[in-house]
């Protein structure tokens, strides 16, 4: 559970966060979620789908890292630091929260976070200034929230064509087990062909067209996570 | 070579007319210039009767084919979930004495009669309980469903409560401005005749004369064509079904935050029995009772009595409105060129919502099976009425079962309802069976029967039915395979229960969030 208290210079003076640790703490991560700005980056390194939100039913871009809940196999198998690693997992331990005497959105750290403490890491104050590091953090924090809005205009235009689709992934490992994974959602290739041109136009100058095709082809990761995890399954 | 089929004329503006515009609209491109031609004629004067507020789970198909959106049918229609009925206090009238008849069917229900395993220890769980997850859901409050789910796809297997009145309007804006049946709003005169004794034209006020093939009658209790043209006899079922009267009355919630059952509540009383309906904004209760058995003033009381336990003294000033039952069916449903649907056609009282789910059957059938012109025509309506009579049929013995499976001695209604003499000899020859085996497919082997073998196992054993099993021993393999199922339906009980919000708090999800097509 996070306990998020609203992050104040005199109160979080010598508060620092440990990021030396970030990677292993999202060790059982085996999804995020990702904003369209960075879909071109994320899509280079993990397999992008869409999922439901299970509070609200709203779709959701994501990135895959695992075949199963609570699985990370780029984290088990090394390869996570060469990766990028998406905005909302680098905007952690912090959040944006509406400030309860205020009503306005304010910064938020989340002191239950295994990196928080006092003793080393990126200090949130200098001299009671804002660090560097908050900064960045804070500006990663107005990327996401715009990027969660522009999110919902671009998945409602999906939608309203028909352009996604649910997939049931079949995986048969090498070891005999077999797997079904379920709740995924992917663009629909075949809807895609059939939109209408002046759609296809209005789609090419709001840059969805890279933004479909990253997506797209960003779906073969899946195999290279199938060869990983096989592997990984021959090394006990 | 015959006049080809061309145009429907349905008169009425109710739930039956709309959804018959709705359906055969939808099925047959209506809104497309070479589509068939549907026309609907509502007189401004007639109000919708507006109870029938229960739905079966094949709404979602009638729904889904004339392609409403969940999400919107639910935000203007003020629906809940119903995951079936709680029957209080129908077998012996204690306070403690209730069954459910849930929606889902039994576990194994295809490969395995798990009842005579179950009888075997019945002490430790009901029925229901032992074999199907859903009571448990509805014990809990619990919705059939997650945010996360598709429009009309079901964790279990649900219908709907809804309210009548905005359900009509909502379809009456859907079939206008999406499916293309054209409305006519005003009152029809004389009914114009062809040599042939067809329906030619309905006389309008304002509108003049509309000509039409095929004439749909869904004007209610009033059966404008069936009824006061065609002269087609009415069949009285008050010598079965004793429930003749209705008083009416909507509750509001105590608090905005109380829950919504997710399951119709239906109450026994000394001479009929109290349906308790809950929408999100309000509850929907009635007695029906029969007049021969008691004053309408006992009844009023038994139902004031009956609403004081969740709304306390208000109980006693809420206003009830009177709804006069009149059960029975019409002789033939479908004559010359004009067929009754819903009301018009037959109604016999709310137990087991059984006037929504005959008006979507009755409509689905006429709208497959849409002659092709007036040859086709005589063949259609036989059909349509054999299958219909042998419908309703079942429909009056599923419900008369409720009534001769209880065990109450208390009143002369409950005495009088087992009367031989008031049982159809089609349910008196099943029961002679079931005293033996289960209700099976094989005694409903119709295709698209109204109520499975599933429903009538839910009543009979709910409703503690006294049955004789065999002396055979079972074989090994089925004994392991029955232990399977129990054990099997405790696992997705548990599963389910856990995972699945409740009721209310999915309802304000989806006006909030709306589900996703997909």
């Amino acid at each position: 559970m996070h306990t998020l208290e609203t992050v104040n210079s005199e109160r979080h003076s010598k508060t620092k966060v440990s990021l030396a640790s970030t990677l292993a703490k999202h060790a059982k991560v085996h999804m995020s979620h990702i904003v369209l700005q960075e879909f071109a980056e994320v899509a280079q390194y993990y397999p992008i789908f869409f999922c439901k939100d299970s509070d609200t039913g709203q779709f959701q871009p994501v990135a895959l890292f695992g075949l199963s809940v609570d699985e990370n196999i780029y984290q088990a198998s090394g390869l996570w630091q060469k990766c990028y690693l998406p905005l909302k997992l680098q905007s952690t331990p912090f959040y944006l929260i509406k400030d309860p005497q205020t009503e306005r959105p304010s910064l938020a750290i989340d002191i239950k976070d295994t990196r928080v403490q006092e003793q080393q890491g990126e200090a949130l104050f200098i001299n009671g200034k804002a660090s560097p590091y908050l900064q960045q953090q804070s500006v990663i924090l107005s990327e996401l929230t715009q990027g969660f809005v522009l999110n919902s205009a671009f998945i409602n235009d999906l939608l309203a064509h028909n352009l996604l689709e649910s997939v049931a992934l079949d995986i048969k490992y090498i070891d005999g087990q077999a797997q079904q994974l379920t709740g995924l959602y992917t663009i629909n290739k075949e809807m895609l062909e059939k939109v209408p041109s002046e759609v296809q136009k209005q789609f090419q100058q709001q840059g969805y067209t890279a933004l479909l095709s990253a997506a797209m082809s960003s779906v073969s990761h899946i195999s290279t996570l199938i060869d990983i995890k096989n592997r990984l399954k021959r090394q006990p | 070579m015959a006049k080809s089929l061309k145009h429907v004329v349905i008169v009425g503006g109710g739930s039956a007319g709309w959804i018959a515009a709705g359906s055969i609209a939808a099925m047959h491109n209506s809104k497309s210039a070479q589509g068939l031609k549907v026309t609907l004629i509502e007189s401004p004067d007639v109000k919708s009767i507006g109870v029938g507020e229960g739905t079966w789970p094949t709404m979602r198909t009638t729904l889904q084919k004339m392609g409403i959106s969940e999400t919107d049918f639910i935000r203007e229609c003020d629906v809940s979930f119903k995951q079936g009925a709680k029957f209080a206090k129908w077998v012996t009238g204690a306070e403690d004495d209730f069954y459910y008849h849930p929606l889902v069917l039994p576990q194994g229900y295809f490969d395995i009669d798990l009842f005579k395993y179950w009888q075997k220890n019945k002490q430790d769980m009901s029925f229901s309980d032992a074999v199907c997850f859903q009571e448990q859901l509805c014990e809990k409050g619990l919705a059939p469903k997650l945010i996360t789910s598709p429009e009309y796809a079901a964790v279990a297997n649900y219908a709907y409560h809804l309210n009548a009145g905005k359900f009509a309007e909502f379809l009456k804006a859907h079939c206008i401005n999406q499916l293309g049946v054209n409305y006519i709003s005003d009152h029809v005169g004389e009914v114009k005749s062809t040599e042939t004794g067809d329906i030619a034209s309905l006389s309008t006020k304002k509108h003049g004369d509309i000509a039409g093939d095929l004439f749909v009658d869904c004007t209610g209790f009033s059966a404008l064509l069936i009824g006061q043209h065609f002269k087609v006899p009415f069949i009285s079922k008050k010598d079965v079904l004793f429930i003749d009267t209705a008083l009416a009355v909507q509750v509001p919630y105590q608090d905005g935050a109380d829950e919504i059952a997710s399951h119709t509540i239906s109450t026994a009383q000394d001479a009929g029995w109290i349906w308790d309906i809950g929408l999100p904004s309000r509850r929907g209760v009635g007695h029906v009772y029969s007049s021969r058995h008691t004053t309408q003033a006992e009844a009023e009381k038994a139902l004031r009595r009956y609403l004081k336990d969740s709304i306390g003294d208000k109980s006693a000033s809420v206003t009830l409105r009177k709804i006069d039952i009149n059960p029975g069916i019409r002789e033939k449903f479908w004559v010359n060129n004009c067929v009754a649907v819903g009301i018009s056609a037959g109604f016999l009282e709310p137990l087991e919502a059984s006037a929504l789910v005959m008006i979507e059957l009755a409509v689905a059938t006429i709208s497959e099976q849409l002659p092709a012109n007036r040859e086709c025509m005589d063949i259609v309506a036989k059909s349509f009425n054999e299958r219909f009579n042998y419908n309703w049929d079942r429909i009056i013995d599923f419900l008369k079962l409720h009534y001769i499976a209880s065990k109450r001695e208390d009143t002369a209604f409950w005495r009088d309802n087992r009367d031989p003499a008031s049982i159809p000899e089609s349910l008196k020859s099943l029961m002679t069976l079931w005293q033996h085996r289960s209700p099976s497919e094989y005694d409903f082997h119709h295709k698209r029967e109204v109520f499975s073998a599933a429903s009538y196992q839910y009543v009979l054993y709910g409703m503690d039915f006294s049955f004789t099993p065999n002396e055979r021993a079972p074989s090994e393999a089925e004994q392991k395979m029955a232990q399977r199922m129990f054990a099997e339906n405790q696992k997705v009980t548990e599963k389910y229960v856990s995972a699945l919000p409740k009721n209310r708090e999915l309802i304000e999800k989806i006006h909030q969030f709306g589900f996703s097509k997909i």
